[in-house]
């Protein structure tokens, strides 16, 4: 794998913050795992939207996710190479204990060894002072 | 959509530009030349034009390519969101117009220099997540991640799909394969007298994995258009008719664009059975009576779930279907006679439909016999279309 130091982390993408992802990457910041229910019914919205879809609902609970998961599929990038990430570049769909899925980037896994249905733990990465993504590892076996 | 509109239009036109990589001018002429050579193939002028139709992503307004061609009064114009998607959209809005008397010839139209100019494959980038819109705000769960181009959000799925139900590369290789050998006898295809094997397909770079090059089609320039009118005045113009017997669109299932990752199985294609279900009740038909397909193949993988979802195969099992050559020429159902967008050129699956209608009116490359029923499907994954067309 391409070492992390030959790549500018600072030119990553960044998100677009909007009304309804705003908790979530300020969570982010402060190295918490955040999602949201309906205040109402209780019913988890991921990707967040202003309306929940059960119970029409418009007002939301957020909580911490213990971030622990299995991976429910990924896939590896090779091209593009998008500015502030390393190639190959693991990403992966993550479903959360929690009963919800994420997608964020893989570490400390041979893009070969990644399987489907692996343990996972989210971890944080400052990109700069002030942007932060969550990116996942593995527990149990599988690490490397 | 209703029975109401079952055989009430017909494709009695169709035109095309070259396809390249690059086309040397501008998408509003290749448009412009689509268009005009659409309705010469219709024998009709653009003074008879009332409708233009089209669908996102598209360069070239209605008004600017109405006004090129001298057209005289646009009474109907419509396009549809969802990129690829779209692509029998316009089919279903040129039908309730002219059905309902708003218009009475609609010319649907795609042109693009998507390889000169842009190219789909670079990802959606800053420029777009800077519109401060809901969508941009969508997009960003994936694009800090690097997930950001249309082969990354196929291949999260394309990966799922293999593990559940055991289909390999290889098996999406076989679609390559095919549809390569089918473009390899059309003079119009890109890839004209360029077939491959199996093995340049697995030897060919990674993308996004499990995705292989020879997975994603083409990076093309091209312009291309059809027109509909109503049946009745169909019987008096040049051409056959196709009767579009059946259209639909669809989108359900917590849809999303390209990233259905939250629905129970992300592989699902939930819009596409919708559309099916409403294509087999409207045309009165099933699987058993269609003789080919154009089935949209932005990605090799997701030709496996389309067979299934379809209705030619059970749930899993497409990948045995097409080991057993069923997809080519001479199989149960030849798929992309025209090589498809993996191998005749990527315009946004609208040469697919062109495509049905040749395979109608007894003119393909690659002519099959007796053909009465032609399924075109649009992209899936996104909110999607698709169309039946008939001989009379």
């Amino acid at each position: 794998m391409i070492a992390s130091h030959e790549v500018d982390l600072s030119a990553r993408e960044r998100p677009v913050i909007n009304h309804e992802n705003a908790f979530f990457w300020e969570g982010v910041r402060r190295h918490e795992l955040l999602y949201r229910t309906c205040a109402k019914c209780g019913r988890i919205h991921h990707p967040a939207g202003p309306m929940c879809p059960k119970c029409h609902g418009l007002e939301w609970n957020t909580h911490p996710c213990k971030g622990l998961g299995t991976i429910y599929s990924f896939t590896i990038g090779y091209y593009p190479q998008f500015p502030g990430l390393s190639y190959p570049n693991p990403i992966v769909l993550v479903e959360l204990d929690e009963g919800w899925r994420l997608v964020a980037n893989l570490r400390g896994v041979d893009p070969d060894e990644i399987r489907i249905g692996q343990r996972v733990r989210a971890a944080f990465v400052d990109v700069d002072d002030t942007f932060s993504v969550p990116v996942f590892e593995p527990i149990g076996e599988g690490r490397t | 959509m209703s029975a109401f509109l079952r055989d009430k239009t017909a494709i009695v036109g169709i035109g095309a530009t070259e396809f390249s990589t690059n086309s040397g001018r501008s998408e509003m002429q290749l448009a412009c030349e689509a268009v005009m050579a659409a309705l010469a193939d219709a024998g009709l002028s653009p003074s008879d034009v009332d409708g233009m139709s089209t669908y996102m992503i598209d360069g070239n307004p209605e008004i600017e390519i109405f006004r090129n061609i001298g057209g005289k009064d646009l009474k109907f114009f419509s396009r549809t969101h969802f990129g690829g998607g779209g692509t029998c959209s316009p089919l279903l809005q040129a039908a309730m117009a002219i059905t309902c008397g708003v218009a009475e010839v609609v010319v649907c139209y795609r042109a693009m220099n998507e390889r000169s100019q842009y190219r789909f494959g670079k990802g959606i980038g800053t420029n777009y997540a800077r519109q401060g819109t809901f969508e941009a705000g969508q997009w960003s769960w994936y694009t800090p991640f690097g997930l950001s181009t249309a082969t990354s959000w196929a291949a999260m799925t394309a990966s799922r799909y293999m593990h559940d139900f055991g289909a390999t590369s290889e098996d999406f290789g076989r679609v390559t394969v095919a549809f390569r050998k089918h473009a390899a006898t059309n003079p119009k295809a890109w890839f004209y007298k360029k077939p491959i094997t199996l093995e340049d397909h697995q030897a060919s770079r990674w993308i996004f994995r499990p995705l292989h090059m020879l997975d994603c089609c083409l990076d093309s320039d091209g312009g291309i258009a059809v027109v509909v009118t109503s049946a009745e005045r169909a019987k008096d113009l040049k051409q056959k008719p196709a009767l579009i017997r059946a259209v639909a669109q669809g989108a359900c299932d917590q849809q999303e664009s390209m990233v259905n990752f939250y629905r129970e199985e992300i592989h699902s294609l939930s819009e596409m059975r919708l559309v099916a279900e409403q294509l087999y009740r409207t045309a009165g038909l099933g699987p058993e009576d269609v003789q080919t397909a154009c089935l949209y193949d932005h990605f090799s993988a997701f030709v496996l779930p389309q067979l299934e979802v379809l209705g030619f195969c059970e749930r899993g099992e497409a990948k045995d279907f097409i080991r057993d050559g069923n997809i080519e020429i001479g199989g149960r159902l030849p798929v992309n006679t025209h090589g498809g967008q993996l191998g005749e050129a990527y315009v946004h699956g609208l040469n697919g439909i062109a495509e049905a209608v040749r395979q109608i009116r007894g003119t393909a490359a690659n002519q099959l016999s007796r053909v009465e029923n032609v399924l075109v499907t649009a992209a899936t994954g996104v909110p999607t279309s698709a169309a039946i067309l008939s001989a009379v």
